[in-house]
């Protein structure tokens, strides 16, 4: 069964496809979706399909009985502080009425439940996480937030990026923040501009440092990020800051979660590169990557990838294609992709398992197109039942009723001479 | 309960219990042969770690803390609020694995040293997550690998896997 999932902020504003199975239940149902947008797990969300009334179902429900059928769009709606509370009352009280029963949407509604054995999830931030946080909060209050007088939201996004750029072994060498960006406030007042001249740190040589600009500026709601390096250009990234804004009034825990988010976005995307790239420039070893990781996590990692992972990491690079296409990978694969044809690969095998799941996935796209054809022009039926455009055709020998005594030109000749016959003409 | 106190490689001290260590097999093993060899014994044990760094190792102890937890929680519940924690056990985990792919190296290699399988299954799991879905040259850019391939080798691997790459 495939749903189609969208919601109404703009964090989750595109559509997404879950697939489930058809007998799925509702809890795996909200699984699914869990694992699709992470945000909610923390979260109380509510599922509708027209956006109006909110589906309501124990655990163990299938999805079937609640009418939602394969190729649905079902509507996300993410509950503001103050209905949570509504509802987490509403639950309090469905659960004292019913105690077997589990309503469903959002764990966070359990645990505010009272009366009932469960963990407080709400300390369990990693530590580093905090210490991260108070970090952050110490750079706003003396260095970049409250000297460049950001807005709240951005300025949030930009001391998260300026905590990023300093954590992953970069550091600013020229330049202060500060002096920058008060040079920069006077100068526009809406945009501030930092920059990070930043070499990266070597253990080895003071001597062998490679430099690289990483700038960073709030405009409006949105912080742009751009990276120079002297080998790979310039590379840059957006975040959204708006997303932020709205949600700093409702929590500030989610809009530091936020903060941590954005600034991994850019550890990942902005300064993981960068930095390999430098460090390839300088000929230093490379930092720890997917790469240089011992080969039984690599192995391990490969085992738990889908079959399209697998052959996307084939392409990748020498060694990853050679440990792709390891045998007993692709026999696992077969087996749990296409248990119904355990006896394909015939038992004298002349092929690969790689080359047999390539031709059972090739065969099973090819019938699933055939079907959704089949059903987008189904079968003209053979004989079109009335009403009749025309006349039907009158076949020789069933002839009968008022169509008998009108002059036939095409029955002549060779068909039985009732009435256009030569005799009937003479007379 | 006997104590046990995990040193990182700068020299950061972690005490975590038994119970928690358990979770641990490389801990576990050697606790187990220090109690056959030796006996009981009620002075903390210190483990020296050389390769994992402080911050890893508190995150893998805060998993480890997490687990006895959640296990302790799911033998005194009864059936009925299985469902509901083994969905907590998830979001938690979700939760944790929010980490940057860098920090995602050194907590795999510090699960794989320390030998705590969930936390392996869990960051392999993760590692997955972050590949699926990518093209070739976004896996390429996202985890650092060099393209080591010829192109005519390259273009061969690309035609026998045509059928997954799009």
């Amino acid at each position: 069964m495939r749903l189609r999932l969208k919601g109404q902020t703009c964090t989750y504003g595109l559509s997404k496809h879950v697939v489930i199975q058809d007998n799925a239940s509702w809890q795996q149902l909200n699984q699914a979706i869990v694992r699709l947008h992470p945000e909610l797990a923390s979260s109380s969300y509510t599922l509708s399909l027209n956006k109006k009334d909110a589906l309501h179902a124990s655990a163990a429900d299938c999805v079937k009985s609640l009418g939602i059928c394969s190729g649905d769009l079902l509507w996300i709606q993410v509950d503001s502080a103050s209905q949570s509370d509504e509802r987490s009352e509403a639950f309090a009280a469905a659960q004292q009425a019913s105690p077997g029963q589990h309503h469903v949407p959002a764990d966070c509604q359990q645990r505010a439940a009272p009366g009932q054995a469960e963990t407080d999830v709400s300390h369990l931030h990693r530590p580093g996480q905090l210490q991260q946080q108070a970090e952050l909060r110490q750079e706003a209050g003396s260095g970049v937030g409250q000297s460049a007088g950001l807005a709240d939201a951005p300025g949030r996004l930009a001391a998260a990026v300026h905590q990023t750029l300093l954590d992953g072994s970069l550091h600013h060498v020229k330049g202060s923040v500060a002096d920058d960006a008060s040079q920069a406030s006077s100068l526009l007042a809406h945009k501030q501009i930092y920059t990070l001249s930043a070499h990266l740190r070597s253990s080895s040589s003071s001597g062998s440092e490679a430099a690289c600009r990483v700038r960073y500026i709030a405009m409006g709601s949105h912080v742009v990020v751009w990276a120079t390096t002297p080998s790979m250009g310039v590379r840059s990234m957006t975040l959204a800051a708006d997303t932020a804004g709205s949600l700093a009034t409702q929590a500030g825990q989610q809009a530091a979660l936020l903060s941590t988010a954005a600034a991994r976005r850019v550890h990942d995307e902005l300064l993981l590169p960068v930095i390999q790239g430098l460090c390839s420039d300088e000929g230093l070893s490379p930092p720890t990557s997917l790469r240089t990781l011992p080969l039984e996590i690599k192995l391990l990692v490969l085992r738990n990838l889908p079959a399209q992972g697998l052959a996307v990491i084939a392409c990748t690079c020498k060694e990853f294609g050679h440990l792709a296409s390891a045998e007993e990978l692709w026999e696992d694969l077969f087996q749990r992709e296409f248990p119904a044809q355990q006896d394909w690969p015939k038992q004298p095998r002349t092929r690969s398992w790689r080359s047999c799941f390539a031709a059972a996935w090739k065969d099973r796209i090819e019938r699933h197109r055939h079907q959704r054809s089949f059903l987008r022009h189904p079968r003209r039926p053979l004989w079109p039942a009335g009403p009749f455009p025309s006349r039907p055709p009158i076949l020789p020998g069933i002839n009968g009723g008022d169509f008998d005594r009108l002059p036939q030109p095409f029955l002549r000749g060779s068909f039985g001479n009732v009435f256009g016959s030569r005799h009937f003409q003479g007379r | 309960m006997r104590n046990i106190v995990l040193r990182a490689n700068d020299g950061a001290d972690h005490v975590i219990s038994v119970a928690a260590a358990s979770l641990c097999k490389t801990v576990a093993s050697l606790l187990q042969d220090l109690e056959a060899s030796k006996g009981e014994d009620t002075d903390p044990l210190i483990v020296p770690l050389p390769n994992v760094c402080n911050c890893t190792l508190q995150k893998v102890l805060g998993f480890c803390e997490q687990q006895r937890a959640f296990d302790e929680l799911c033998t005194a519940s009864p059936a009925a609020q299985q469902a509901d924690l083994t969905r907590q056990i998830q979001a938690w985990q979700m939760e944790y694995m929010q980490v940057s792919t860098d920090e995602l190296y050194h907590l795999v290699m510090a699960a794989h040293y320390l030998n705590v399988p969930r936390l392996l299954d869990l960051c392999t799991d993760a590692m997955a997550e972050r590949i699926r879905g990518k093209s070739p040259a976004q896996v390429r850019e996202c985890f650092g690998l060099k393209p080591s391939l010829s192109p005519e080798e390259e273009e061969e691997i690309r035609r026998s896997n045509l059928w997954a790459l799009n």
